[in-house]
């Protein structure tokens, strides 16, 4: 693996989804600089999107007033990704696994599951006035 | 994101561009196909050319549209789908759900 530099960057976005082709950018170049190979970059890329989706479209209910924050923090071969919002949070219990044949076909709740399939981590906190986290974490 | 359509003797190409991840322009794509299966079109082909990603938000709008044309005894196809979306299909274990062709020409051809 070449020399990969470590590192640090927080960003703080507004709750709407056009934020997405930011993280999808930014997400490419921390886990490139992590010395992250592309094709894994692009399922962390995939997995990112989908937590700020959450973020913006649950937890923080597209409100525009409400903010998400991202931090990227990579060191050689690994990549974490933080993302908050400023929602109440949610019982995990019910996320439901989306492969089921009984819910495959369903439109919606295929994110965490996303996430979960792709990271090697993904922790949730959750907090009714500090906002909800989910911490992932990517080795090469 | 926009939608345009081309029929293609009886299979309409839809043409869809931009991103694909929800938000009120999402439902363009569910709209667009209702109308087309009200005018009696029974053979679509959703071509994503102009899409790079999509996030399970738009996944769920492609799934909505498959389960339209499937009740009304039609049939989908999509073609030009980018690696990125490829792997969602992969990693949410729908690969085998979607009809997909690397081409338009192709898509269209696989109705005949």
């Amino acid at each position: 693996m070449p020399d990969a530099p470590s590192g640090m960057e927080e960003v703080v976005l507004p709750s709407d989804l056009e934020v997405l082709d930011n993280i999808d950018e930014s997400t490419l170049k921390y886990s490139r600089l992590a010395g992250i190979d592309n094709g894994t970059a692009g399922l962390i890329a995939i997995a990112a999107i989908e937590a700020v989706t959450n973020a913006v479209q649950h937890g923080n209910a597209a409100c525009g007033g409400k903010e998400v924050k991202v931090r990227y923090e990579w060191e050689p071969g690994l990549i974490r990704i933080t993302v908050h919002d400023e929602g109440e949070g949610f019982d995990l219990s019910c996320v439901l696994d989306p492969t089921d044949p009984e819910r495959c076909m369903a439109s919606s709740g295929r994110g965490i599951f996303i996430m979960r399939e792709v990271m090697d981590s993904v922790e949730f906190e959750m907090s009714e006035h500090s906002g909800t986290t989910v911490t992932m974490v990517k080795s090469a | 994101m926009k939608v345009k359509t081309q029929m293609e003797g009886d299979v309409a190409v839809v043409h869809v561009s931009g991103k694909l991840m929800g938000g009120p322009e999402s439902e363009n794509l569910r709209d667009e196909v209702k109308t087309l299966i009200e005018d009696g079109v029974k053979k679509f082909v959703i071509n994503l050319h102009g899409v790079p990603w999509i996030n399970s938000t738009g996944l769920g709008a492609l799934m909505a549209v498959y389960t339209s044309v499937q009740r009304s005894e039609g049939a989908l196809a999509l073609c030009h789908v980018s690696d990125r979306i490829q792997s969602l299909f992969m990693i949410t274990k729908l690969l085998t759900i979607f009809d997909t062709h690397p081409s338009e020409k192709e898509a269209v051809e696989s109705f005949k």
